[in-house]
């Protein structure tokens, strides 16, 4: 691979000599450092300064042929990236595209349907890499029907997982063949995945291909959109699992309608034992083949991102409904320049689990580990959240809008947060209310501010949040303050301060002040956070 | 040659054979298994009652009752004790300072099972979650987790064919009553006895522990709360300090003697039992391991 590499690289330049014009080089750049200093007061601890760093450099030559690499610099990595540590290349491809054909060598990133049996993606804030090295192939058989097929091993850190995965991938588009001429337009598509890992293990028989199939269908016609996925996976116990030989299964389904001014959507899911990695005893985020969409609002208010919700990949059933909704300008309620409205519920339960046989408990290694009916809901709610949001723009220069949140977090089960010592993890249930303010003083000129509450008389208590934010022109500065004055032991403050400087695709941004310690999450994806104190620096550049 | 005409042969033979990669890439297979799920291990259960001394490891288990994931672990190590029987001695430690494993003031998770031994053992070898074990501290007291010590524990105790590892060490415990049997007040006495079977260099230490079994008690299992959980082989208390104390190995055999006094950590002196170990004080990997159930009755 390194020789191919070097090979095309040597074919690049040679034929940069001949023809300059036919040759486009791109990339993209972040830098991020933090300094880290004692303070009991949060429970940070002094460590050395970090860095983490990467570079993308992309080279093409006309319009199918490009190679790309990744440089990665991780110097003293917080807990949790520990094993990031050091500098490489960590990604390089070469990528050929032409006659309906597409054949990229070296590592890709990609996903079948939603990604429940098949997805690798990139997210240096979640610490998640899990590329694939090897081959993939997309092939436009003709109009309408598009094949994929990817083979190779994942990113696990600086090396390789020890599984290897295979899969396929095939999209139809009916219309193309037959409904020529209907409104309503259907696809389907369906995956098949393996992956292969040598038994090693005395005791438990593993099985050392793994295999697992999803079907999707998407209808839509007019104003009203239909999607499903079903996935199905064979016994593939491993240490998520607690090492059962359940066979695993998903179902998503969702629908919407949408029109000027209206959108509504409703979805479900059902999870059970689909976690799916590419090496058995793999924990935390490492080697994930697959993802598992979530179905609750991401939110980005700082006080609502406190008790998030973490994707249960073991067993999960839950919905979501969203419905925006635009009250015209010039209407009684609407005023003149009308008023967005927005509703979110979002819950999830246990799955049903039961005893595989009288002898056996649930989940109990080298057992089938339960039975689940597949209606039935489990015993405990895991999750439940409703957003209410109303966006009003009073006049040309200022906007307001308000949220109320009410959360319930099930950490006795879930036990994702950070409990205090002698204490035990238990149901959450919060308030959170915010009022967000934007002033327009000139083009490019703005002030914003927001005021946020949670309220709770469960684990650190009450917390408060105040924030002033500047935008003018490329430069911007904050500063804001999270109390948690309810905490049990003693209030304690997060102030922040906050400047940068944007201009076109480049931006640095400094920061000084103290970050809580807790859960950071995105799409039901998280990991922990520290607790810390320092100054931070962040650049991001794409050129 | 022009790149363009390397690609394009390339591309061509991609094209005309794009049907046999699909297929190539298609011929995926799947391995089902029926029950039962695990394999039996032939030979791997030692009998210690045998003449000839048999290798013995110490896993040191690291649990606590509010780790709903430990019931999962100590599983596992019940697995292990199946297949390897005498081969294997557990040790389950409660550290200080984690959520985990602090006791509350009343009901069913107020047994306080924590011993300032093996929180000096987890600040030791940088503990870092539940649930994990030491397996002989081999790596410098490496931390696996628990579905990791299967294959680990084979190579320990069997070699490449599959032939039990002869042990450098044979530990012979025996335990009586000083006095009274029947009075538990009184002190017991604990006699360990080292054969050397090997030229060993380096200096050893020899570590001597007292265990508990059928503890009941609260524990976080999964979702629920298990009030009436049975803990066993719980590090109660160490008769000769943490770390032991150092042995000399020039001789073919030590004997060492120690007094038990009930101490106050113990519930029940009869569910009790002595557990010793002798590790490499450079590397810190035991050598070997054994255990002897403290049976008053026997003594009589």
């Amino acid at each position: 691979m390194k020789k191919l590499f070097i090979f095309t690289l040597t074919l690049f330049f040679y034929s940069n000599i001949e023809s300059q014009n036919n040759l486009s080089f791109s990339g993209d750049l972040q830098i991020s450092g933090q300094t880290f200093q004692e303070d009991s007061s949060i429970g940070a601890e002094k460590r050395e300064p970090n860095l983490n760093s990467y570079l993308n450099l992309y080279l093409g030559y006309k319009d199918y042929l490009k190679i790309g690499t990744r440089l990665e610099l991780y110097k003293n990595p917080i807990p949790g990236f520990e094993e990031y540590e050091g500098e490489g290349i960590a990604h390089k491809f070469i990528q050929f595209q032409k006659w309906n054909l597409d054949v990229t060598i070296g590592n890709f990133y990609d996903q079948f349907g939603s990604g429940v049996l098949f997805r690798s993606y990139f997210d240096p804030n979640l610490g998640v890499d899990n590329s694939v090295n090897g081959a993939r192939i997309k092939y436009r058989l003709s109009s309408g029907i598009d094949l994929m097929a990817i083979i190779g091993k994942q990113r696990n850190y600086w090396e390789q997982g020890e599984g290897v995965i295979k899969g396929f991938d095939a999209q139809i588009y009916l219309n193309d063949y037959i409904f020529k001429k209907s409104e309503t337009t259907i696809s389907l598509g369906g995956s098949f995945v393996t992956k292969y890992q040598k038994d090693n293990d005395p005791f438990f028989i593993l099985p050392e291909n793994v295999g697992a199939w999803s079907g999707r269908m998407n209808i839509s016609k007019g104003r009203w959109n239909f999607e499903s996925e079903y996935a199905y996976k064979i016994n593939d116990p491993s240490f998520t699992n607690n090492y059962i030989y359940k066979n695993g299964n998903s179902l998503i389904l969702s629908g919407s309608y949408s029109k000027k001014g209206l959108g509504l959507v409703l979805s479900g899911k059902r999870v059970d034992n689909m976690n799916f990695r590419s090496d058995r005893d793999a924990t935390l985020q490492q080697l994930n083949i697959n993802f598992l969409t979530s179905l609750n609002k991401q939110q980005s208010y700082s006080l609502a991102t406190i008790y998030p919700y973490v994707t249960q990949p073991n067993g999960e059933i839950g919905i979501q409904f969203d419905c925006f909704y635009k009250i015209p300008k010039k209407s009684s309620l609407g005023g003149k320049y009308g008023t967005e409205l927005n509703l979110n519920f979002s819950n999830c339960f246990t799955i049903n689990k039961t005893n595989p046989s009288d002898s056996e408990l649930i989940e109990q290694p080298g057992t089938l580990g339960y039975e689940s009916n597949f209606l039935e809901f489990g015993n405990d709610k895991l999750f439940q959240e409703i957003n209410i949001g109303i966006k009003k723009k009073i006049n040309k220069k200022l906007k307001l809008h308000t949220t109320y949140i009410n959360v319930f977090n099930n950490d006795k089960i879930l036990k994702a947060q950070k409990v205090l010592e002698g204490e035990e993890h238990e149901k959450i249930f919060s308030n959170i209310f915010i009022l967000e303010s934007e002033y327009k003083i000139k083009s490019r000129y703005t002030v914003k501010s927001e005021i946020q509450h949670l309220q709770t008389k469960q684990h650190f208590g009450n917390w408060g949040m105040g924030l002033i934010e500047a935008n003018l022109k490329n430069f911007f500065f904050s500063i804001q303050d999270l109390y948690n004055y309810g905490n049990p032991i003693s209030p304690t403050h997060y102030y922040s301060i906050t400047t940068g400087f944007i201009k076109n695709s480049h931006r640095v941004e400094l920061r000084y002040g103290k970050v809580r310690a807790g859960l950071f999450c995105v799409g039901g994806i998280c990991r922990e956070v520290p607790a810390s104190n320092g100054f931070s620096i962040n650049i991001t550049s794409s050129f | 040659m022009d790149l363009v005409l390397i690609l394009q042969v390339l591309f061509d033979m991609i094209k005309n054979n794009i049907y046999i990669i699909f297929f190539f890439l298609f011929s995926l297979s799947c391995d089902k298994i029926s029950a039962p799920f695990t394999e039996g291990c032939l030979n791997c259960c030692g009998d210690s009652e045998n003449q000839k001394p048999i290798k013995t490891i110490l896993i040191e288990e690291f649990t606590g009752h509010k780790c709903s994931n430990c019931p999962n672990g100590t599983r596992i190590i019940e697995n292990i004790i199946d297949t390897y029987c005498d081969h294997v001695v557990v040790l389950a430690c409660h550290p200080f300072n984690q959520d985990f494993t602090s006791p509350n003031e009343s009901g069913p998770l107020a047994t306080d099972f924590r011993t300032t031994q093996t929180t000096e053992i987890a600040e030791e070898f940088g503990f870092w979650g539940f649930p994990s074990a030491l397996l002989n501290r081999i790596n410098n007291g490496e931390f696996f987790q628990p579905f990791e010590l299967n294959t680990e524990i084979h190579n320990l105790l069997f070699d490449e064919n599959n032939n039990p590892i002869p042990p450098d060490l044979d530990i012979k415990i025996s335990v009586s009553s000083g006095s009274d049997p029947i009075i538990t007040s009184a002190p017991i006495v604990t006699s360990i006895e080292i054969e050397k079977l090997n030229e060993l260099n380096g200096e050893y230490k020899l570590a001597v522990v007292v265990s508990e079994d059928f503890i009941v008690s609260g524990q976080y299992d999964g979702n629920e709360l298990i009030e009436d959980y049975e803990h066993n082989h719980v590090y109660r208390s160490a008769i000769n300090g943490t770390w032991g104390e150092l042995i000399d190995l020039t001789e073919k055999t030590i004997v060492k003697h120690y007094d038990l006094i009930n101490p106050n950590e113990i519930n029940d002196i009869s569910n009790c039992t002595i557990v010793a170990y002798v590790y490499n004080n450079e590397t810190n990997e035991i050598i070997q391991a054994a255990k002897k159930k403290i049976d008053l009755f026997e003594q009589l």
